[in-house]
């Protein structure tokens, strides 16, 4: 074969390969070719392309968001004692449930006939939107301008793992991408020396898993890489004990050396990108601590996120989620567990345990969208709060004839609230009955919901598509819509 | 082509001479990093079976395997995708699986006799990939390894992270060998079936 004709077979091989090589851009197939066609040998910086940086596609259209940071609240928080104000429960506590609310209906835990819960919190209007929310929150209110609540939302799921499933992967059973991972397959990150998708984790993993995080089938390089404020930021990022940083950089070189010379040999593209990930890995290793390391940080944003350095806490990672997005961190997902309050215990209701809850989060929360304003980043990051569904109007009652007050898990309504990203600032979207048990107007499901956030980062979601076991696949499947009036 | 998880492993610790060929019995738990949560390591034998034998936590898998693309264990999967990652290299570079069997076969190459240190390396070679080295590739190693034995010599004590043992020329030699296998176990040929 002449060397034009096996450039000519390496490129149609290349091509066929495309499907594996989604991570790879065009320019390492032209270098493979111009290698052949002896050219010069790849630019170091040719060769230190990193995948994170790699668009596979761009936006179908201009985006109003560049980042997302995601605040779940795993175990479903009680809409009723936070943002859904209804005082005609509050007039039905203690009374029978009707029967209507019963008849033909699921539920994950309440049995027999419950009673109606009233809140347990005092609501009143904040700002000059007139938001509605609870003395539960005394920090949120602050910012109670900036948000656009959501308080018809509804999924299909009543129990946590897959309700936190459909919410974060579009199907409430394992093996999709995440919508993290949709993303940074779409866009890349803007961080040469980041993952493009970080997950953040306090009170433990949601019921899920993982795989709330995952990427499903997917490139694995598109997962959520989950980073911890306590120990090792991720995971194997700390060289074993006699390899120093520069033992370790010398040792990188090294393999990198091999690996180039068995590239002269064998031609293998894939050899050129595991070089370059050998090269990020070692940038990690800086760039992820540096990054973690909230110390540098001003006594006074301290203050205001209400940190715990060196501890695992929400607040801590409010504050990296800053951090994060500052340096160019395409989805940032922080996930809180503790809000999952049955009442089974004396302390598990929606009377001491959410409030507790909510003084967990209330300050960091507000902290992360005021500090976004004042950097002027709010613009162009999304921030989405809420849990996999909401609760019940009716007490929990369990075999045990209980009484504590707690709620069941209630996938009819709920509610869930944005900040910044483009989307309207002080404006709430949907209602639900005079119970809080339906949504009666301008409901949003969790697919619409994907649909709108997909749409903020210049996306259709009904193109952004990858092909798996024969049929294009998306975030939202075969649902979905953008919810086109909270756009600002 | 890319091995897969499961070969890597089985693989690292076949050339090294860690593997254990025990068949059969209860699932064994590999050492993983802490964070992790509850994961009683086990002990022995045990501790490098292959890698069909790791305990599988489909929540919470262990780390490496899926780094590696080994599916979650919840759908079934026709065909892996081969993924190249960072997370893939820093998994290889310092998983605590990988540093063992860089350093018993660290110790098997010092405790031969050889004529030079050429043909110690190229024994580790030969070792790790079953077939001589390019006289490029072998270069390599040996700068590597002449640079990792000068650092170890002059840096007896790494700080913090030193570890216990004495400050021989011995242990020089077998810290800057570990690091030779170290990357003997990176190189893309090694985890790559051409």
């Amino acid at each position: 074969m002449t060397i034009v004709e096996q450039a000519r077979y390496e490129l149609a091989r290349y091509n066929t390969r495309r499907h594996f090589l989604r991570q790879c851009t065009a320019g390492l197939g032209s270098m493979a070719l111009g290698s052949l066609l002896g050219c010069d040998s790849p630019t170091p910086q040719a060769t230190s392309t990193s995948t994170a940086s790699i668009l596979t596609q761009t936006s179908h259209f201009a985006p109003r968001a560049k980042r997302v940071i995601f605040l779940h609240m795993a175990g479903a928080p009680s809409q009723l004692e936070l943002f859904d104000y209804k005082p005609e429960l509050q007039k039905l506590n203690g009374q029978a449930c009707p029967p209507s609310f019963l008849e033909g209906k699921r539920f994950a835990f309440l049995q027999g006939v419950p009673q109606m819960l009233g809140p347990q919190s005092t609501f009143r209007p904040h700002g000059g939107s007139g938001a509605m929310i609870s003395n539960y929150f005394t920090h949120l209110p602050e910012v109670a301008d900036e948000l656009t609540f959501l308080k018809a939302m509804h999924t299909d799921e009543f129990n946590h793992a897959p309700a936190q499933l459909l919410m974060h992967t579009g199907s409430p059973r394992l093996g999709r991408p995440s919508m993290g991972a949709w993303t940074v397959y779409g866009l890349g990150s803007e961080n040469q020396d980041l993952p493009g998708f970080v997950v953040l984790v306090s009170g433990g993993d949601p019921s899920a898993g993982k795989s709330v995080w995952g990427s499903g089938f997917l490139p694995t390089v598109h997962q959520g890489v989950q980073c911890r404020s306590k120990g090792e930021p991720v995971l194997y990022i700390d060289n074993p004990k006699d390899i120093n940083q520069a033992m370790r950089k010398r040792s990188i070189d090294a393999i990198n050396e091999i690996n180039r010379q068995e590239y002269e040999t064998v031609g293998d593209p894939e050899i050129l990108s595991r070089i370059a990930q050998y090269e990020l890995a070692f940038r990690m290793q800086a760039s992820v601590p540096e990054v973690m390391d909230i110390n540098d940080e001003p006594a006074w944003v301290h203050e205001l996120y209400g940190t715990e350095p060196g501890q695992e806490s929400f607040a801590n990672n409010c504050l990296l989620a800053r951090r994060l997005v500052e340096k160019g961190v395409r989805f940032v997902q922080l996930y809180d567990r503790r809000w999952d309050t049955h009442g089974v215990g004396a302390n598990n209701g929606v009377d001491t345990a959410l409030r507790q809850a909510c003084q967990a989060v209330d300050r960091p929360i507000a902290a992360l969208i005021k500090d976004l304003k004042q950097r002027g980043l709010l613009d162009e990051t999304l921030v989405v709060w809420g849990g996999e569904f909401g609760r019940t109007p009716m007490m929990e009652t369990r075999a045990s004839g209980a009484d504590f007050k707690g709620r069941d898990h209630h996938s009819e309504a709920f509610t869930m609230w944005m900040a910044g990203g483009g989307v309207k600032a002080g404006f709430t979207f949907g209602e639900t009955d005079e119970l809080g048990y339906y949504g009666i107007r301008d409901r949003v499901h969790v697919h619409d919901l994907q649909a709108t956030i997909l749409h903020q980062l210049g996306f259709d979601h009904e193109k952004l598509t990858y092909t798996f076991q024969g049929r294009e696949f998306r975030l939202t499947d075969v649902h979905g819509r953008v919810v086109k009036d909270i756009l600002a | 082509m890319r091995l897969s998880a499961e070969q890597i492993r089985d693989q690292a610790l076949a050339v090294s001479g860690l593997l254990s060929d025990a068949m059969y019995g209860p699932s064994v738990r590999p050492p993983q990093p802490a964070s992790l949560g509850k994961w009683e390591v086990s002990t022995g034998e045990d501790r490098y079976r292959r890698a069909l034998y790791t305990f599988w936590h489909r929540t919470n898998p262990y780390p490496s395997m899926i780094s590696f693309d080994s599916p979650g264990r919840n759908l079934c999967v026709s065909r892996r995708i081969r993924t190249n990652t960072p997370l893939q290299a820093l998994t290889l570079l310092n998983d605590t699986v990988y540093i063992e069997a860089a350093y018993a076969l660290a110790k098997q190459l010092q405790n031969k006799p050889y004529p030079s240190t050429k043909a110690q390396l190229t024994d580790g070679y030969r070792q790790v990939m079953l077939r001589e080295p390019d006289a490029d590739k072998l270069r390599a190693i040996e700068e590597l390894y002449s640079d990792a034995l000068a650092h170890y010599q002059t840096n007896p004590a790494n700080g913090i992270r030193q570890t216990i043992a004495h400050q021989s020329s011995a242990d020089a030699e077998l810290k800057a060998l570990t690091l030779v296998a170290n990357v003997l176990l990176n190189m893309d040929e090694f985890i790559t079936k051409n």
